[in-house]
């Protein structure tokens, strides 16, 4: 099996990058006073993603993020520069870079598997509050105007969305 | 497509490892417009980038760095606001194997955050 970087160095050659129609809108639970976040997806990635046989399970992303975050907390009670860094060669390898990829994506499947992927797991799993916290949603209801960027929230109805529907 | 498979590169000058050559090139790289509506156009090993607000942003990688000790040089041309760009990284908490911050800014009148219409940054392990 080749190296997911090969298989990402083959694919940016043949395949033509696809801008998303969606981006991703969320707000981080455990900095409840920032502004939102947006999660744009990259045109190459997406354009592996729709074609197939690119990108690994996204449980492999999943189990080697808890990896790096297990070691990294338990470093995080030491000085800054007594902290060890984190190498992957320690700990077995990423589980990912090797993994058997996966078939084609539909645009939103991909979408959903960039949400596991790319966005903390306190945000899309474990998060129990009220508030609706993350949405997905059609890139023109981005404003492109970023006056007021840090004072972004997530819309708390879907009046937007169901209109753009 | 056709493949090569070899140990070593030859110049005039000598040999060079193969190794050598995968280990020097880029990991991940990305050019993004960070005003209006943030898109990517162009990138290498990047999955996504998460705006953050501001002058934020972190670029996720498909395929994780070997470690979390990589380098990352960017650029960033000056806001419309200011004369004076400026390009740097996050704290050592927001670099990991599969993702790195960057802010960008400027000097004049004083260090804020600021967008920049574009942006690029190289990562190299």
């Amino acid at each position: 099996m080749k190296h997911l970087f090969d298989r990402l160095l083959e694919a940016k050659e043949r395949l033509a990058p696809v801008q998303s129609q969606y981006r991703v809108l969320f707000e981080d639970p455990s900095q409840p006073d920032d502004c939102a976040c947006v999660l744009i997806p990259d045109p190459n990635w997406m354009a592996a993603a729709l074609a197939g046989g690119v990108l690994p399970p996204i449980e492999t992303y999943i189990r080697d993020r808890e990896v790096e975050e297990f070691f990294n907390a338990s470093q995080a009670h030491l000085w800054p520069n007594f902290r060890q860094s984190f190498r992957w060669s320690e700990h077995g390898g990423a589980s990912h870079a090797y993994a058997e990829p996966i078939g084609p994506m539909t645009e939103e499947e991909a979408i959903e598997y960039l949400i596991k992927k790319d966005i903390p797991p306190r945000v899309w799993r474990d998060y129990r509050g009220n508030r609706c916290i993350m949405k997905i949603v059609p890139v023109e209801l981005i404003p492109p105007d970023r006056t007021f960027r840090g004072a972004w929230k997530v819309a708390q109805d879907n009046q937007l969305l169901e209109e753009a529907a | 497509m056709s493949t090569l498979v070899v140990t070593t590169v030859q110049s005039p000058g000598g040999t060079v490892p193969t190794e050598t050559l995968r280990r020097g090139s880029s990991k991940a790289w990305v050019n993004f417009n960070g005003t209006g509506t943030v898109a990517i156009r162009d990138s290498f090993n990047t999955s996504s980038i998460t705006d953050g607000g501001i002058g934020i942003y972190t670029e996720n990688f498909t395929a994780a760095m070997a470690t979390a000790n990589f380098a990352v040089s960017g650029h960033a041309t000056a806001p419309i606001v200011s004369p004076n760009g400026v390009f740097s990284g996050g704290d050592a908490d927001t670099k990991t194997t599969s993702g790195v911050l960057i802010r960008t800014g400027s000097t004049s009148p004083s260090n804020t955050h600021q967008d920049s219409a574009q942006i690029s940054m190289v990562v190299m392990s």
